[in-house]
């Protein structure tokens, strides 16, 4: 399912519908959230200092809806537009139709691993934006793995809070616009 | 002259009655179908020989010719026990038997005055029969003994032997003639048949001490083996391997072994169901020995099987297969205990791994909103709220040390683990780390940071070099209750770069010294059994300091403090990858300070 901005588009409003309740399903407490980034998406006001025109809009690939909603919340409060994918089917299908200028990558994906879809990013969308794998794994290899692929970097999720990586979004965009497509 | 030579044939004649004797009795000990045949072929031959030198007459001819050709017939037969004949090759058999008697009966009897050469000729078919008869089984055995045993081999080796110069002489005779009629020529072919006497003697039952002879070639190898069984042997293969000697061993047929529960384990020379058979029925032909093995779960067996060419076990056998049974009792125990210790550390490692990257999903949500409750994003907390939330960053970020400390144990025990190591200054490693456990230092501990003036360089993995000095700041910290002053030096000389972390806190008891470093060895005394800990971190911070060709020792008192020391190789300026002085360090440092130290310690 895609959910931008708390809603579901260029889907079915029963997808859309399911996504909404499985956050609920989660995070009962937090079933005004999405309202809220309604409220907040509805006034673009982007925080980042000097900078002009549309907020950056950063496309996660994240099937865990508590994590992925808590992030949306950081960074929509930061000021980014977030779209979240929940299977890499999904993110490749949300890149044919927009181009974010960041790709937050999970690893453990339903329908196939985050490397794979990177790979395939590679091949499918060669003038992808930069893509910073957020990962539970931490295993050197993995992270080898991952930068020889190309992202740009690679996080693990409990290392990190919601708001350092929110900090690290316009250096991410920038270093993906100036060094191209990562390392690869 | 004439004398020498009738004692000649005499003795060689009594020497072939004796062997016949022999191996009849023997055969009367101990029956086997195999046995038999070759013993009726000796008897015969036996037979032959004797009544050779009795006065000649027609009948008493008669009677030699057919000892002597049934000898060779039945001697082919024994190698049918082994290796049956094919059908047409059988009956070939019996018809050249039948031929040749014929012929030797003409020989004596109608003949008897004839032409020489005639005489000679049919003498000829006679012998070739019989050389038939027993070449092609001493030929087959002679090649098939190098496949065997020593102890097979050899007896092999001796009968074929034993026969081949039987045919040989009986050539030599037939075909020489009058030529060696000669006293000194029968006496030499005499004293050769009398020769084969004990060889075959030998071969059908060796003494103990030729069997021990024959033995020695392989005894290196059975050591070797030994040693195998006891030291190196990694898996269940060592029961196959068990089998194997105890075949090779003692000569016999087939081995086997067999566990606490009557079941077959492992076999050699014969298949599984063969040897189930044999264990519910033992005491067959051939003969089955079996020592105990002394196993955990009740007592197994060794099992050897006798061959038709094993020498029925004797006292010194089975008391060698009893040690040896022992070696592998021994080394099949050293094999349980060592798949049980495997497969515990096996599934403590998954367990570590598979906990750890479940937690932190779970911790990265909680950390996250902990961290947005405390910035205020989720809406103003009031006073407590905000102190709630303090705590629980607090704790969350213990729970997320536990889990990185969890996964690097389990890494580092998968051999997963390696190092990014660079360049670096250990006082900016000190400086992290210190800042990294400054909120756990209260107002009653004063950290004291004493870095030298000039560059420390030493070429490490930064991030687990602050992870190593901030765990021994924070245990500093932890073990000091009632505060004090906490320092933390940095210190360069002779190629060693050092780190030394001393508190004045509860110090280690001398009992803690030996387990301090081991996984989970958390030193529990009444003052420190609240303090929490995993026990891993001094475990994981040797490790990593030994990965680093560096190392972790400590002075204590109990009571006084503690005194941990970071060693690791100081790069010097032209430090290159290598470079021997620092190499040198780093050997010094392994080799000798570090434990040493600890030895003194923990005395």
């Amino acid at each position: 399912m895609i959910t931008e901005g708390g809603m579901a588009i260029g889907s079915p409003s029963s997808v859309r519908s399911n996504a909404y309740w499985a956050a609920s399903l989660w995070f009962p407490d937090l079933a005004g959230v999405a309202v809220a980034v309604l409220i907040t998406q509805a006034g673009p006001a982007h925080r980042l200092q000097g900078r002009q025109g549309p907020p950056i809009h950063v496309l996660m690939i994240e099937d865990d809806a508590s994590i992925a909603d808590m992030y949306r919340f950081q960074f929509e409060h930061d000021g980014y537009r977030v779209t979240v994918a929940t299977t890499g089917e999904i993110g490749f299908s949300t890149l044919a139709g927009v181009a974010p200028d960041l790709i937050l990558l999970d690893l453990l994906l339903p329908d196939r691993s985050g490397f794979e879809v990177l790979a395939a990013l590679n091949e499918r969308f060669p003038t992808h934006p930069p893509v910073v794998i957020l990962s539970n794994y931490g295993e050197p290899s993995m992270i080898d793995r991952g930068r020889s692929l190309g992202a740009i970097e690679y996080l693990v999720k409990s290392r990190v809070t919601p708001a350092d990586i929110a900090r690290q979004i316009p250096a991410w965009v920038e270093q993906g616009r100036g060094g191209g497509q990562g390392e690869s | 002259m004439t004398q020498a030579v009738v004692l000649a044939q005499d003795l060689t004649a009594a020497g072939f009655v004796a062997l016949g004797a022999a191996i009849g009795y023997r055969w009367y000990r101990d029956r086997g179908r195999a046995q038999g045949t070759l013993a009726v072929a000796l008897i015969a031959l036996a037979v032959a020989a004797a009544l050779s030198r009795l006065p000649p007459s027609p009948l008493l001819s008669l009677v030699v010719v057919i000892a002597f050709m049934l000898s060779g017939y039945f001697v082919l037969m024994f190698r049918n026990e082994f290796m049956p004949l094919g059908r047409t090759f059988y009956r070939a058999a019996n018809v050249l038997l039948g031929v040749s008697i014929l012929c030797g009966i003409l020989a004596v009897t109608v003949f008897q005055h004839a032409n020489p050469a005639l005489v000679t000729l049919l003498g000829l078919v006679l012998i070739t029969s019989w050389a038939i008869f027993t070449g092609e089984p001493i030929v087959r055995f002679w090649l098939a003994s190098n496949r065997r045993p020593a102890v097979q081999k050899a007896r092999m080796r001796f009968l074929s032997f034993g026969f081949a110069v039987l045919i040989a002489i009986l050539f030599i005779d037939v075909l020489g003639g009058s030529r060696l009629q000669s006293p000194t020529a029968i006496i030499v072919t005499q004293l050769l048949a009398l020769a084969v006497v004990p060889a075959i003697y030998v071969s059908l039952l060796p003494p103990s001490l030729l069997r021990r002879i024959w033995r020695m070639s392989e005894e290196d190898a059975l050591r070797a083996a030994m040693q195998d069984l006891l030291i190196f042997t990694p898996t269940r293969e060592i029961a196959d391997r068990a089998a194997f000697w105890a075949v090779r061993l003692f000569g016999a047929t087939a081995g086997f072994v067999v566990d606490a529960d009557g079941k077959v384990i492992a076999t050699s020379g014969i298949d599984r169901d063969r040897a189930t058979t044999l264990l519910s029925s033992p005491g067959r032909s051939g003969g089955i020995v079996r020592v105990p093995l002394h196993l955990a779960e009740g007592q197994g067996w060794l099992c050897v099987v006798a061959g038709d060419f094993t020498p029925v076990f004797g006292t010194d056998e089975v008391a060698q297969l009893r040690a040896y049974a022992n070696s592998v009792s021994a080394g099949l125990q050293r094999v349980t205990v060592t798949e049980r210790v495997a497969a515990v550390e096996e599934n403590k490692t998954q367990f570590l791994n598979l906990a750890s990257h479940e937690l932190r999903g779970p911790v990265t949500v909680i950390r996250g909103y902990v961290s947005m409750l405390q910035s205020g994003l989720l809406g103003q907390l009031n006073e407590r709220g905000r102190q709630a939330a303090g705590v629980m960053a607090a704790k969350v970020s213990e729970m997320n040390e536990v889990i990185e400390e969890m996964i690097e144990a389990a890494r580092l025990e998968e051999g997963g683990l390696t190092l990014r190591t660079a360049d670096a200054d250990l006082r900016e490693i000190a400086r992290s780390a210190a800042d990294a456990v400054a909120p756990l230092v209260e107002s009653r501990h004063r950290l004291v940071l004493d870095l030298p003036e000039r560059r420390v360089r030493v070429k490490v993995d930064a991030d687990r070099t602050k992870t190593i000095i901030a765990n021994l700041l924070s245990n500093a910290i932890k073990y000091s209750p009632g505060g004090g002053v906490i320092t933390c030096q940095v210190r360069s000389r002779a190629g060693v770069a050092r780190v030394t972390v001393s508190d004045e806190g509860l110090g280690i008891p001398r009992n803690g010294m030996p387990t301090l470093f081991t996984r989970f060895g958390r030193v529990i005394t009444p003052e420190t059994e609240h303090l929490k800990g995993t026990g891993l971190g001094l475990f994981l911070g040797r490790q990593l300091a030994r990965m680093q060709g560096g190392d972790i020792t400590v002075a204590s008192i109990e009571g006084k403090g503690s005194t941990f020391t970071l060693q690791l190789p100081a790069a010097s300026p032209q430090d290159g990858p290598g470079n021997g002085a620092a190499q040198a360090a780093r050997d010094r440092m392994r080799a000798g300070a570090p434990e040493g130290m600890d030895r003194r310690q923990a005395d």
